[in-house]
């Protein structure tokens, strides 16, 4: 089978390289387009139990007359989402990184990208610990100056990573390490930082109703397992009802954009007073690997058209000797079936290699603002067996779609007319 | 034959029809690309408004440990680091500005304002196409991004306006098309002397402005601004100087060579008060990079996918003209033989890929009109409003793109069965 196949290809090697090219361009965008989709929201740490987290970044509030809009409270993430029963962690983490100068007291400042959080964040988020350990929920209650710093910041200031207890000066103050974690890629929305400090109070509104609400933190949410997602969404928004009944004599209310949202709807929220538009999403989503799927399938299937034209003699004399049509039918596709593989293969290879090189361009940093760190891609993003598995899937239904309705026919020649060349 | 070539093409009708159907999802799909690529690049092309050449933004913080000298407060801190910024060399002009006007600033602030002038005030702002951005802004402002006057006024004079007074305001001119629905739009510049409300403040409109885009590729269609005076005397409005403002300086060209490096150099001894300080200088370009990166990564993403859709094109019809023109290699010696040209050989090979091209152009045309008149409109192309002019610029664009491909796709094959010589080729059959 694979002499016919490489006989195939050296007697026809325009139509051959033409299939494999086209099958590994197709899996390549395909891929590239999964995994791009997929470092949304797919578990990987330090955001590993990102199936059962749920996350409110925003808080909009309104009158009639006027709107106002940014991210929550401490006191908000108390009201609305730490009196809940279900989730049975409950983290404060500043909603966006920032840039802020550090230096070694005596040294020359490096501006890093910061967060705060409270100590539940480590809990939710699976951090890996170099040396030392996180700020515990003393330090944070007695607004103790410490900080977990990464590992490239370290080695940056103090050419080590073994710095616990060393003091840095954080815009001018002092602060003392408590731990230092692996660097996390700026991709992970909300776990990304090159220093954590604990939460302060902060409220990002004055002179505006309801202002203790506002504040620059998000709030996350874990339930005990992926089931209670549904749970937890019901009972915040009836939580968020009770809310707006008790601001409702002000004139005001909570406008509900369906939050918290899980990590997929996460992916899709734009601004604090947007809800997600999943539709949209899923419409691009489905259309994207239609187009990706449909247009290659397309070509090859024309290829293979092309290709068994011109083996018509060869399938009537097969026919003639008493090949079934199943068994011709099989042959065709099976000998499909390995050029789409090879081509699978090398645009699994390339979509690797081009995520790889180009991650910047692909992935996107949920920020405005200039990152400290470079987009860094794992492993565990670019390859997932999960990945792997619709890769296949995919060059098993292109197989079909391309081959399927050319070896139908083909398997139903009329073996006399095939030989004879008579034209279909 | 014109006749031969239709008949010819009718009798491959089933390789053909598959050729078609593929060509007509690649140009509905490009078509689409197309269009939004147009979105993002087409505002490029048009006025920002502000200009931000050798122009840097600041990064101003507070220190947060512990001053030894407690004698000079805040407030007179605050004031002579601007001071120093503003007579530090090189600089031309320092800007202080609120609510994220300044440019490639992600936030954006909006309301309404009231001209009191006349007794039935008339409200601007409310618009379901637009916004009136507001924004506090001190006069240098003006000096550092360039903003201009539709009538010519310059930078310059348009600061000397804002410097005479506290309550001195600015408008984009296209202010007066979010007026209160039913009235009808004045002149602009009618209105310049009227007294504004906003947020129970009164103030002066001393002039009018071109309109201040947000970043290179917003359009400014979709907003006017506002621009309501930041009073540098004031301690409450210097309260936010390092808590909420932006700043950015403009430095003469002739000094901006190396500027960065000195002025790091400077930020932690001359720039640096007990309290206050610059914690860092960032070039606009890189800003701008910054607040664009989404829009450009789409258009890299935009460019990837049509990439692969006209190699696809490419690789389709090399596949199928390959095996076609190999068939017909007899047919093409013979006409060689009886003294066709190469350039004639060839238009027969391609024209019947054009006449392909654009039986498929029909479909899709059909389709995107379709497309285009149904509700999912908005989901797939930014158009607020379908525009002949866009629907053509696109059409043209992306039959050339695909035109392109199908005289490549073919020109491969063509120039290969014309390589072979007729007697070999008759000698075949």
């Amino acid at each position: 089978m694979f002499r016919q196949i490489l006989y195939d290809l050296r007697n026809q090697p325009v139509i051959g390289i033409v299939s494999v090219i086209g099958t590994a361009l197709a899996l390549m965008l395909v891929m590239v387009s999964t995994v791009v989709y997929e470092v949304d929201y797919a578990p990987v740490a330090p955001e590993s139990n990102r199936d059962r987290l749920l996350y409110d970044g925003g808080i909009f509030i309104r009158c009639e007359s006027k709107s106002s809009c940014s991210g929550l409270s401490l006191h908000a993430i108390d009201r609305l989402y730490r009196c809940m029963k279900t989730p049975v962690k409950v983290a404060a983490v500043m909603k966006f990184f920032e840039p802020i100068d550090v230096s070694v007291p005596g040294g020359t400042p490096l501006i890093i990208d910061y967060r705060r959080a409270d100590a539940e964040m480590w809990n939710i988020f699976d951090h890996t610990f170099i040396s030392g350990s996180p700020f515990t929920e003393v330090d944070v209650k007695a607004g103790r100056a410490v900080a977990v710093i990464d590992e490239s910041t370290a080695r940056a200031l103090f050419k080590t990573t073994d710095v616990v207890d060393r003091e840095i000066l954080v815009r001018g103050k002092l602060y003392r390490i408590r731990g230092v974690i692996r660097d996390t890629s700026p991709l992970m929305k909300w776990s990304y930082a090159q220093m954590w400090l604990p939460v302060i109070e902060w409220n990002t509104m004055v002179d505006d109703a309801h202002t203790e609400m506002f504040g620059g933190y998000g709030a996350v949410l874990m339930g005990a397992s992926p089931a209670d997602v549904p749970v937890m969404k019901k009972e915040a928004r009836e939580i968020n009802d009770g809310y707006n009944r008790e601001i409702k004599p002000t004139g005001y209310w909570r406008v509900d954009c369906g939050a918290p949202y899980t990590q997929l709807e996460l992916s899709q929220v734009h601004g604090s007073n947007n809800p997600p538009d999943m539709a949209d999403y899923y419409l691009l989503r489905g259309v994207l690997t239609a187009v990706f799927l449909l247009v290659p399938a397309i070509n090859l299937s024309s290829m293979t058209r092309s290709r068994l034209r011109r083996r018509r003699h060869e399938i009537g004399v097969r026919r003639a000797f008493g090949a079934t049509r199943s068994e011709v039918l099989l042959a065709v596709l099976r000998e499909n079936f390995v050029v789409t593989l090879i081509g699978g293969v090398i645009g699994l290879v390339l979509s690797m290699v081009a995520l790889w090189m180009f991650a910047d361009t692909f992935f996107s940093v949920d920020t405005w603002d200039i990152v400290s760190s470079p987009v860094r891609v794992s492993g565990e993003m670019l390859f997932r067996w999960s990945t792997f598995g619709w890769a296949l899937l995919f060059c098993f239904v292109l197989n079909l779609l391309s081959a399927g309705i050319p070896a139908w026919r083909a398997s139903r020649l009329n073996p006399v007319e095939a030989i004879n060349q008579v034209e279909d | 034959m014109k006749r031969k070539l239709f008949k010819q093409i009718l009798s491959e009708r089933k390789a053909n029809a598959w050729l078609v159907t593929e060509l007509v999802i690649i140009l509905v799909v490009t078509w689409f690309l197309v269009d939004l690529m147009c979105q993002i690049y087409v505002p490029m092309f048009e006025p920002k408004g502000f200009d931000t050449t050798n122009c840097y933004k600041l990064k101003i913080a507070l220190s947060e440990g512990e001053v030894s000298d407690s004698a000079v407060s805040l407030t007179e801190q605050r004031r002579e680091l601007l001071s120093r910024l503003r007579h530090y060399p090189g600089v031309e002009a320092v800007s202080v500005s609120l609510q994220s006007v300044e440019p490639y600033s992600t936030g954006m602030s909006s309301g309404t304002v009231v001209d009191v002038t006349t007794t039935d005030s008339v409200t601007y702002g409310f618009s379901d196409d637009m916004s009136l951005r507001i924004g506090y802004i001190n006069p240098d402002f003006v000096r550092v991004f360039r903003v201009s006057g539709p009538r010519g006024e310059s930078p310059e004079s348009i600061a000397r306006m804002l410097e005479g007074g506290t309550d001195r305001i600015l408008m984009s001119s296209n202010f007066v098309e979010m007026i209160d629905s039913g009235l009808p739009v004045p002149d602009p510049y009618s209105l310049v002397g009227h007294r504004f409300m906003n947020y129970g403040t009164d103030y002066s409109l001393v002039g009018i402005i071109n309109n201040v885009r947000r970043s290179d590729i917003e359009p400014g269609s979709r907003y006017a601004v506002l621009l309501l005076p930041f009073v540098e005397s004031d301690n409450r409005a210097m309260l936010c100087f390092d808590n909420g403002t932006d700043v950015a300086i403009r430095v003469d060209p002739s000094a901006d060579k190396d500027f960065m490096k000195r002025f790091r150099r400077d930020m932690g001894t001359h720039l640096s008060l007990s309290r206050i300080y610059v914690t860092d200088i960032i070039p606009f370009d890189d800003v701008a990079a910054a607040t664009m990166a989404d829009e450009f990564k789409t258009v890299r993403k935009m460019y990837l996918i049509v990439g692969f859709l006209l190699v696809n094109v490419f690789l389709g019809l090399l596949g199928t003209f390959w095996y076609r023109t190999r068939q017909r290699t007899s047919e093409i010696a013979v006409r060689m033989s009886f003294g066709a040209s190469r350039a004639s050989v060839f238009r027969r090979l391609t024209s019947e890929g054009v006449i392909l091209l654009l039986i498929a152009a029909v479909v899709a045309a059909v389709i995107i009109g379709v497309m285009l008149n149904v509700e999912i409109r908005p989901q797939i192309t930014y158009m607020s409003h379908i525009e002949v002019s866009w629907i053509i610029r696109n059409s043209v664009m992306t039959f050339l793109l695909l035109l392109l491909t199908v005289f490549l796709g073919i020109w491969f094959p063509a120039r290969a069965a014309m390589r072979v010589n007729p007697a070999t080729a008759l000698h075949d059959e």
